[in-house]
């Protein structure tokens, strides 16, 4: 068991399926349960047979250490990108993002088209593929790259069993979720992974194997504390200026 | 092409912040291939770490 692998894919995969269901939820409220579901079903269908599609073509035609390398890249992309908006989020530059607030937005915006039950339809198909092709190329890229698949499915297995526990449970969206701290991890770890096995795939060699991805969480989650503080204390002296 | 506007969003936010962490790995290549291969790490952190400042700090 890679347990880096299984704590990110559960992390990321976590906070999509939360997404997910809020929109699900959503048009559940305003539409009734049978088009969210339908909507549902369908892109889950279209995520599995592109799942299949991309994972036999990449596990068969490619090899290892291109793969790594192309995964590397695709996984620093998505991960700087996370961590950018966890940053500005942490540091007041962006409003924190509030699956409740989300949820009355969605609500609003299908009040708008009630009666249409092809539009909600395709709003719940719209957000679960969407939110779902996020997982996918998590499970992919980090079960790929460190061969761990058993780890990456679990772990995005797990997540989506706590989640649709808690979503039927409450019936409401998951606003207690720390989705924000948990987008900061997960930025964090996928920046690390991506910079990790692009690194090696272009012949880089790093000091303790795969130890190094510890150092590089550490040091990401460092520098990312330094530039939140950092932009706190200008906005905070920018203001007093003023 | 609206699908593969969808793929550009879902690994592109800043397409300035994407570019530079592009150039942290091209870097490290140069570095490897000059012989500090353990030196090529270091330089992808760094590089990272700072497109990261440059980003947020400029938003």
């Amino acid at each position: 068991m890679n347990w880096y692998v299984l704590v990110a894919a559960l992390l990321a995969s976590s906070v999509e399926f939360v997404e997910a269901l809020t929109i699900v939820l959503a048009v559940g409220t305003v539409e009734g349960y049978r088009p969210a579901l339908r909507g549902t079903l369908l892109a889950v269908l279209a995520l599995a047979v592109l799942t299949a599609i991309l994972g036999v073509g990449v596990l068969h035609y490619v090899p290892i250490n291109v793969l790594r390398g192309i995964i590397g890249v695709l996984l620093l992309l998505f991960g700087v990108k996370w961590l950018r908006k966890a940053i500005l989020r942490f540091s007041g530059k962006k409003a924190l993002h509030d699956e409740a607030q989300a949820f009355d937005k969605e609500v609003g915006r299908l009040r708008q088209n009630q009666g249409n039950t092809f539009a909600a339809q395709a709003t719940a198909f719209n957000g679960v593929f969407l939110e779902g092709l996020e997982v996918v190329v998590i499970v992919l890229t980090m079960g790929s790259a460190a061969q761990a698949y058993p780890s990456a499915i679990l772990g995005s297995a797990i997540g989506l069993v706590l989640v649709l526990a808690a979503g039927l449970i409450l019936r409401a969206p998951l606003s207690r979720v720390p989705e924000n701290v948990m987008k900061f991890v997960v930025g964090i770890m996928l920046t690390s992974f991506g910079s990790f096995w692009a690194g090696e795939s272009l012949g880089v060699v790093w000091p303790y194997q795969d130890a190094s991805i510890l150092l590089l969480i550490a040091g990401y989650l460092a520098a990312s504390w330094l530039i939140v503080s950092s932009i706190k204390r200008r906005d905070v002296n920018r203001h007093e200026v003023a | 092409m609206k699908w593969l506007r969808e793929v550009y969003d879902l690994f592109v936010d800043d397409p300035k912040l994407a570019v530079l962490s592009l150039v942290a790995l091209a870097i490290a290549f140069l570095i490897a291939k000059a012989g500090a291969k353990s030196a090529a790490g270091l330089a992808i952190f760094l590089v990272v770490a700072g497109s990261l400042w440059y980003s947020t700090r400029h938003d």
